[in-house]
């Protein structure tokens, strides 16, 4: 068991550097559709640049002694600061899906921590075209805020337990083809953006990590999907495998075609 | 769909001990089909690509690849969806 109480005691500044990609892909174009689309779904982060505290960091840290491979929940109301780094309209509060932000222990030394976490979290866009829309059509329920939702966060922080403070930190949407829901005019679309990343690195801090104990990365994002969605204990698996399986099993396959990513909160 | 049906402890049982499961990216079909390194691959997303509606589609297929029973999910009723799609796992399953 590992106690984290007090292990930020470093005072220095951790600089995270915010990057967030343009919209490469869409199954409808939809935030090409008008000149009012294009303002809403031209984003880029609020901070290029911010600096934090090493105590910022402490609502990744869990309140009780941790051992590898435990997870723990995540306030996400105190984690909408660091995406405030992207925009202004970072929420927790979904509109739809799965809320909540976990975390867990995924390796431990005598000198490091890491741990991995999980956020869903999406934004809350304005301009004074979808707020003229909003206000003519106030009078139905589906006049919604336009929306920018991001399928998950994938997070990652590196603690130097000697010197109590921050080796890495991520905070990033996995890149696949289809990652972001989009929202607006009362239409949506999914998207791909192949970059939206908040990432801090201590220059000074290179060394190897040899872990004393450790659960792989793979494992981890699994116990953190676990904790949002009860149907990820069906045994999904990739189509080729399934294919093979269903003939090695002498199985039926059981398949569900979709548009949007069944794992994720993009769809 | 995942916070009715597939969230169900008896759906999960179903699923797990009597059938292979899947679910795919109506966008990743045509890739797949393309990029195939095994013809039983191929055949299964040439089969899937039929299915290209904008309507989420549940397929029961055999071991060779036959589409035996094809559920698209807008046709559940708003009630009883859990109920309903015991109902049509059990309706293959009993043949």
């Amino acid at each position: 068991m590992f106690d984290f109480k007090n292990v930020l005691s470093n005072f220095s500044g951790v600089q995270v550097q915010a990057h967030w990609a343009a919209i490469a892909d869409s199954s409808l174009n939809l935030h090409n559709e008008s000149l009012q689309h294009i303002e809403l779904f031209n984003l880029s982060p609020s901070y290029p640049v911010k600096e934090y505290k090493s105590s910022d960091f402490e609502v990744c840290l869990p309140s009780s002694p941790m051992m590898v491979g435990d997870i723990w929940e995540l306030d996400g109301e105190e984690l909408v600061a660091f995406l405030h780094q992207f925009h202004s309209g970072a929420t927790v509060s979904l509109i739809h899906g799965e809320e909540g932000a976990f975390a867990c222990l995924r390796a431990l030394s005598l000198n490091y921590a890491e741990i991995t976490f999980r956020v869903h979290a999406e934004f809350v866009l304005e301009s004074l075209a979808h707020q003229e829309w909003q206000q003519a059509n106030s009078a139905n329920d589906w006049a919604d805020e336009a929306r920018f939702i991001p399928g998950q966060f994938v997070g990652q922080l590196i603690i130097n337990l000697k010197t109590g403070s921050i080796r890495s930190f991520s905070l990033r949407l996995p890149s696949r083809n289809s990652n972001v829901d989009i929202n607006a005019f009362q239409c949506a679309d999914m998207v791909y953006v192949p970059r939206m990343e908040l990432i801090a690195n201590d220059p000074n801090d290179r060394i190897k990590i040899a872990w004393d104990s450790e659960i792989t990365e793979e494992s981890s994002h699994r116990m953190l999907e676990l904790k949002f969605y009860k149907f990820a204990e069906i045994d999904w698996m990739p189509i080729d495998e399934a294919v093979t399986r269903s003939k090695t099993k002498n199985l039926p396959i059981h398949a569900i075609l979709l548009w949007g990513v069944l794992s994720d909160e993009s769809c | 769909m995942r916070a009715g049906p597939l969230s169900s402890p008896e759906v999960i049982k179903i699923l797990n001990e009597q059938f292979v499961n899947v679910w795919v990216l109506q966008r990743d079909i045509q890739e797949i089909a393309e990029g195939a390194k095994f013809k039983n691959l191929n055949t299964l997303a040439r089969t899937f690509q039929q299915y290209d509606t904008t309507s989420v589609n549940i397929l029961i297929l055999t071991q060779e690849l036959e589409v035996v029973m094809h559920l698209p999910e807008d046709t559940l009723p708003r009630q009883n969806r859990t109920q309903e799609y015991l109902a049509f796992l059990q309706q293959f399953l009993e043949g």
